[in-house]
């Protein structure tokens, strides 16, 4: 049984209830979770595709902004989690299906109280010509 | 392995006339494993009720699953920290910002307690429990934080070929549309998984759990659904509600246990209580 | 007493596990909750402010921009991130009660129940 830290069983339990896309990755890597929301978003059933490291989600096919290709190694997730620091970017991904998403992304490591390293999770949401511009550092 | 309940009563100690046989003391249990060696978990007004340890105790554990009153009230009245030659080792979960004697100096000064935690005489050594395998004289101990309000940990111990797990914080089914749909995504279920004795949380019947979600505590239903995927050897309900007197944990108990056949044995906290440890019974004594 | 929502819950137990700071606020931008690291950022226990209102709690640590404009309560990220039901990123600079300034990242995000109705937001932020 691979059993899960407590925050991440917290984390997943609130996350599950956001509306805004969310993935969670635990400290080898593996994402372990992403709500209805990615699922919708990415075209995917993540309970089908069981617990897999974040380096062989290979359709994603990210890009930066300018549509050059980024190894997924260099995806805010996987920066956070070996960095251990939060990475905020704008950036494409694609879905399974092929359709490219421009999106902003914040993706945050995850440390427990007494310095557990936990995992990293990550927000995205697609930019919007509607939407005001969130400010960026 | 002999567990002795001393205080068997969560949130508040309730002592009065219809409590007397469960108690009403709060959380408070002790572990004598075969070579001697004393393991107390959690601090609630329970321990006074220990005798002070004779010279042929050199050092006691104290087991803090976390900082909430009724699991550390009784720890400014614990004998043992008066005894000069006696060495007291307090465990206690992690913190980001403060470490343990901070925080339990946050009660155990002027002007809530009289005697600071620097004033008591016994030899006193502070920890943060490890999340992990860590060994104590006479026992192994597996620690984890479980989900309950503030960091809160469960201990699993591991002593005399017997095996004993003490939850009795705990809430895993807050926000779990499908509870138990999946053991590795269920808290604390690593450290009672086939366990020989479970000490866990069944503080609430299930019509009045749905008025105190988010408190950190569980039902008696949910508990005995925990311990039989679990595959644990005995449960001993724990935690009772201040609320709930004798007659009525006698009834909630009974009502819970005619509701299937469940594969483990059952034995209900009583304070002043004991259950030797085998492989495969807890024999109450 | 009514049990406040779930989503709240959840978030107010798992910052108090997590070791990033976390700030909570509820539908309104009164101050609900931060946890113990966002405590040692803030230079403030949370129990000497509780849960008091935006126009209070708003002006505590004199927060500004990058350009050392001081923010209006209403202009935090947090509260923008509740009344626009989006995410805001930002940096910007905080005054402790101790005199000392912090400069701090900040990730915003609203926190809808499931039926769409806004619950509040929260920020998970550190020092740059």
């Amino acid at each position: 049984m691979n059993a899960k830290a407590v925050e991440l069983i917290l984390l997943r339990q609130l996350l599950s209830r956001l509306p805004l896309p969310a993935t969670l990755v635990d400290a080898e890597g593996n994402v372990v979770y992403v709500n209805q929301a990615t699922e919708r978003l990415l075209r995917i059933d993540h309970r089908e595709m069981g617990e897999q490291p974040l380096i062989s989600f290979d359709f994603l096919d990210p890009r930066r902004a300018d549509e050059t290709p980024m190894a997924l190694r260099e995806m805010p997730l996987a920066m956070a989690l070996h960095e251990r620091r939060p990475q905020q970017y704008r950036m494409i991904i694609h879905s399974s299906d092929g359709v490219p998403h421009r999106i902003v992304t914040t993706a945050i490591p995850l440390d427990g109280q007494g310095g557990t390293p936990l995992g990293a999770m990550s927000f995205f949401w697609e930019e919007d010509g509607q939407q005001p511009e969130p400010a960026l550092p | 392995m002999k567990v002795t309940f001393w205080g068997t009563r969560g949130s508040l100690p309730s002592p009065r006339p219809g409590t007397t046989r469960y108690g009403g003391n709060t959380s408070c249990v002790e572990v004598q494993t075969g070579d001697g060696s004393v393991v107390l978990l959690d601090a609630g007004s329970g321990i006074h009720r220990l005798a002070d340890f004779g010279a042929g105790t050199t050092r006691v554990d104290v087991l803090l699953t976390h900082l909430h009153m009724d699991h550390i009230l009784g720890l400014g009245f614990f004998g043992a920290l008066f005894q000069p030659d006696l060495e007291v080792h307090i465990w206690g979960p992690p913190s980001a910002t403060l470490d343990l004697r901070s925080r339990l100096s946050r009660y155990l000064s002027p002007p809530l307690f009289p005697v600071r935690l620097a004033d008591l005489p016994c030899k006193l050594t502070l920890h943060d429990a490890p999340r992990g395998t860590f060994d104590l004289p006479g026992a192994s101990v597996t620690a984890d934080l479980v989900c309950h309000p503030g960091p809160t940990l469960g201990y699993r111990l591991a002593a005399d070929g017997a095996t004993l797990t003490y939850i009795p914080d705990h809430e895993p089914a807050l926000g779990d549309r499908h509870f138990l749909a999946s053991t590795a995504w269920t808290s604390g279920f690593a450290l009672m998984a086939g366990v020989d004795l479970l000490i866990h949380d069944s503080q609430y019947t299930d019509e009045e759990y749905p008025s105190h979600i988010g408190w950190g505590h569980s039902t008696i239903s949910q508990t005995m659904a925990l311990a039989e995927a679990a595959g644990v050897g005995t449960l001993a309900p724990f935690h009772h509600d201040p609320g709930h007197n004798d007659v009525q944990l006698d009834r909630l108990f009974s009502a819970a246990l005619k509701e299937r056949d469940w594969s483990f044995e059952f034995s209900p906290a009583r304070e002043g209580t004991t259950l030797t440890l085998g492989r495969h019974a807890a024999l109450r004594s | 007493m009514s049990a406040p929502p779930i989503e709240i819950l959840l978030l107010k137990q798992v910052a108090g596990y997590l070791a990033m700071p976390l700030f909570l606020v509820d539908e309104d931008g009164a101050l609900e909750y931060y946890n113990e690291p966002a405590e040692e950022l803030l230079g403030q226990r949370y129990e000497e402010t509780g849960q008091i209102a935006l126009e209070i709690w708003g002006k505590l640590w004199a927060v500004t921009d990058l350009d050392g404009r001081l923010l209006a309560p209403e202009e935090l990220p947090v509260v923008v991130a509740g009344r626009e039901r989006r995410p805001v990123l930002g940096t910007l600079s905080i005054r402790r009660p101790d005199g000392s300034d912090r400069r701090l990242t900040i990730t915003a995000l609203p926190v809808e129940a499931e039926d769409g109705s806004l619950l509040g937001a929260f920020a998970i932020f550190w020092e740059s």
